[in-house]
């Protein structure tokens, strides 16, 4: 019996709404090619695992990269277990590779666990990791563990993997970005059960799909030009040809892009709304789709703009408010104003398209007249969640920094990292003084408290409050001194203006 | 809100509104028509009822077995403290006064009225947050377990604050 050629499996921590798209987009095109690809999705086991109890706690075990603080024997015993079983899993296909795929940061702790776990059981599979959460920085911990590593887009690197071509750029280094996306092979969910997935409403089985890839703004707390410098699109038969795919097969009717911003670039998004639209108008599939998105400047928009939006099946849609103050978005380089928002949204409000708002609290120059207007904001919008045009907001977990983003590259111009064992969210403003994390703890409880009193549904509010507490639990022991991590107890405070 | 009427052999519709048993309009609604009033009371628990209240058998005028001419009523939209409803249209529901015996079911959901008998739609004051909450309310991601896990960890965090809060001062 000949062997299968690859297993990909995605791993915690990605939150449980969707089926991972990386390995599914990698069998897809590997596939194509002349493959055999297996994929699993080992992060939703996480949440069958623990559906019934202690979820919270078992999703922020991953979440954290270095706790410092503990968690229960009962917890820690029971993920020891599931990763054993992920192993068994992954050595009974026996396949000639294993590809693990390391969704962002939040994933490293799951991957450091796996790979400790291959490593003690006899096999002789080769091992390569690729994702966003592969960088430099963390190699040199699992290097000794793995055959290969992947940086950036894995479809050219993971088929070149394949067929023996080690030299191939991108294997064991950063790939050149794929210029052509409509030339890889379409996605193939046929391996996940749909099913345990929260996707945002009842009855409805949600799978990923990629239009593009980098994107056309700069805001200074996204990492994504990093990732993808350059902006890359799919043409929209090569969309639809997937698209109609998916339906046939999976009799699926829902898709979310994930795409950082799917109207970041409008002759594009134009092009694709069209498309979309004309192919519901012809087949009454009704398919619909969202992903991440962004108000525009009404002047700039066509007169089909919205109708289009509705009638390609626009739903849901993840609008990256962040804020709702002028002065904080024009230094996020956002590109829009409050009034912008409220002008798109009215017209979102008219032409019954839905969305979420995506909020980002305690932005380094966040002062708490700023904050106010955040909070002005969802007494303003409260009207369009009545409404239902607003489904929800995700309030977040406050402000985080990482590397990458232009913003990290001010430090110490706009904030200073705390000496703690994760700077990501252990800074302080220079230019806010006051905003430190206790600040930013604060105003994002008084955020839920707001929209929980309006009635503002909170995406993830459970798990950002598991994750808040644990982050608060790590912070007063540092500030108490009895992290071993720390360097000092105190950030720079010659910085602080 | 906006209603729209159509024509039958004896005109156009004669239209009750009413909200917890008040009558705030009751006149002809002639093709569509926006009506505006104010419901003063402010009961936590309403009832709003729109009827056609003088349609008869002969308002339906049909012509080789197709209906070619008939008295009814559409609910365009309905606006409560200047929110669309939207869908929350099809939670109402009308009890049809049918012509005949066994003529339709017994309740009716939809927008258009057929027939005289009271379309119905409860909401609740302050409206705003009902409609919120009702659109919220068949999300997976924002069920009450979700929501209870949530306001356990915040009045954790929420004491602990104030708890710091007090010693700092």
């Amino acid at each position: 019996m000949s062997r299968i050629d690859c297993v990909i499996c995605s791993i915690p921590f990605i939150e449980y709404y969707l089926p991972p798209a990386a390995p599914a987009v990698l069998k897809g095109h590997l596939e194509t090619k002349g493959f055999t690809v297996k994929t699993f999705d080992f992060n939703i086991s996480v949440k069958e695992k623990f559906k019934d109890d202690d979820l919270v706690l078992a999703s922020a075990y991953f979440h954290m990269n270095r706790p410092s603080t503990g968690f229960q024997e009962k917890i820690k015993n029971k993920i020891e277990h599931l990763v054993e079983e992920w192993v068994d899993k992954l050595l009974s296909i026996n396949p000639k590779f294993i590809g693990i795929s390391v969704f962002s940061v939040d994933s490293r702790r799951a991957c450091e666990m796996l790979l400790d776990r291959l490593k003690k059981r006899h096999h002789d599979c080769k091992i390569f990791i690729g994702g966003m959460g592969v960088e430099e920085d963390w190699l040199d911990t699992i290097r000794d563990k793995i055959d290969y590593y992947i940086m950036g887009e894995g479809e050219l690197a993971c088929e070149n993997l394949l067929k023996g071509n080690f030299n191939f750029k991108g294997i064991n280094g950063r790939v050149d970005q794929i210029k052509d996306l409509s030339s890889l092979g379409p996605a193939n969910y046929d391996d996940y059960n749909l099913e345990p997935y929260e996707t945002f409403y009842q009855d409805r089985k949600v799978v990923q799909i990629t239009g593009s890839r980098g994107c056309v703004r700069n805001c200074t707390f996204c990492n994504i030009n990093s990732h993808w410098p350059s902006f890359t699109w799919r043409s929209s038969e090569s969309l639809i040809e997937e698209i109609e795919r998916t339906y046939e097969t999976h009799g699926i009717r829902d898709f979310f892009f994930t795409d950082s911003l799917i109207n970041g670039n409008l002759k594009v998004y134009m092009s694709m709304v069209e498309g979309l639209a004309k192919f519901n108008y012809k087949t009454k599939a009704n398919i619909t789709w969202g992903g991440q998105y962004i108000v525009r400047k009404s002047k700039n928009l066509s007169k089909d703009y919205f109708t289009l939006t509705r009638d390609s099946g626009a739903y849901n849609l993840a609008m990256g408010v962040e804020s709702g103050s002028n002065a904080v978005l024009e230094h996020m380089k956002k590109g829009v104003t409050r009034e912008d928002l409220d002008e798109f949204i009215e017209n979102f409000d008219k032409h019954d398209i839905t969305c979420q708002y995506m909020m980002l609290i305690g932005y380094p120059t966040e002062t708490e007249k700023d904050f106010e207007k955040t909070l002005d904001l969802f007494y303003d919008h409260q009207k369009y969640v009545a409404s239902g045009t607003i489904h929800g907001t995700t309030l977040n977990t406050t402000m985080t920094i990482y590397d990458g983003m232009p913003l990290a590259e001010i430090e110490p111009k706009v904030f200073v990292r705390d000496k703690s064992n994760d700077g990501t969210w252990g800074w302080t403003s220079t230019v806010v003084p006051t905003l430190d994390w206790q600040e930013r703890l604060r105003r994002r409880i008084i955020a839920q408290e707001v929209c929980d009193m309006l009635n503002w549904p909170t995406i993830s509010a459970d798990r950002e409050f598991g994750q808040l507490a644990k982050k608060q639990e790590n912070y007063k022991l540092w500030k108490k001194g009895i992290t071993s991590t720390n360097i000092d107890l105190q950030p720079d405070v010659s910085q602080l203006s | 809100m906006i209603l729209s009427g159509s024509e039958g052999r004896t005109g156009y519709p004669q239209v009750k509104i009413s909200v917890n048993n008040k009558v705030y309009y009751n006149d002809v609604v002639k093709g569509q028509q926006e009506i505006q009033f104010t419901v003063n009371e402010l009961n936590t628990r309403n009832i709003l009822s729109i009827e056609m209240v003088d349609k008869s058998p002969k308002d339906t005028v049909v012509h080789q077995d197709k209906i070619i001419k008939d008295k009814t009523l559409k609910i365009v939209q309905v606006l409560l403290d200047k929110i669309d409803i939207k869908n929350y249209i099809y939670t109402g529901r009308q009890k049809p006064i049918y012509h005949y015996e066994n003529q339709g079911p017994k309740i009716t959901i939809g927008d258009h009225l057929f027939f005289n008998g009271a379309w119905k739609l409860y909401y609740k004051n302050p409206v705003r947050l009902f409609l919120a909450q009702y659109h919220g309310r068949g999300q997976m991601i924002n069920t009450p377990e979700k929501q209870s896990i949530k306001n356990k960890y915040l009045k954790k965090l929420m004491l602990e604050i104030e708890h710091d809060y007090e010693i700092n001062t």
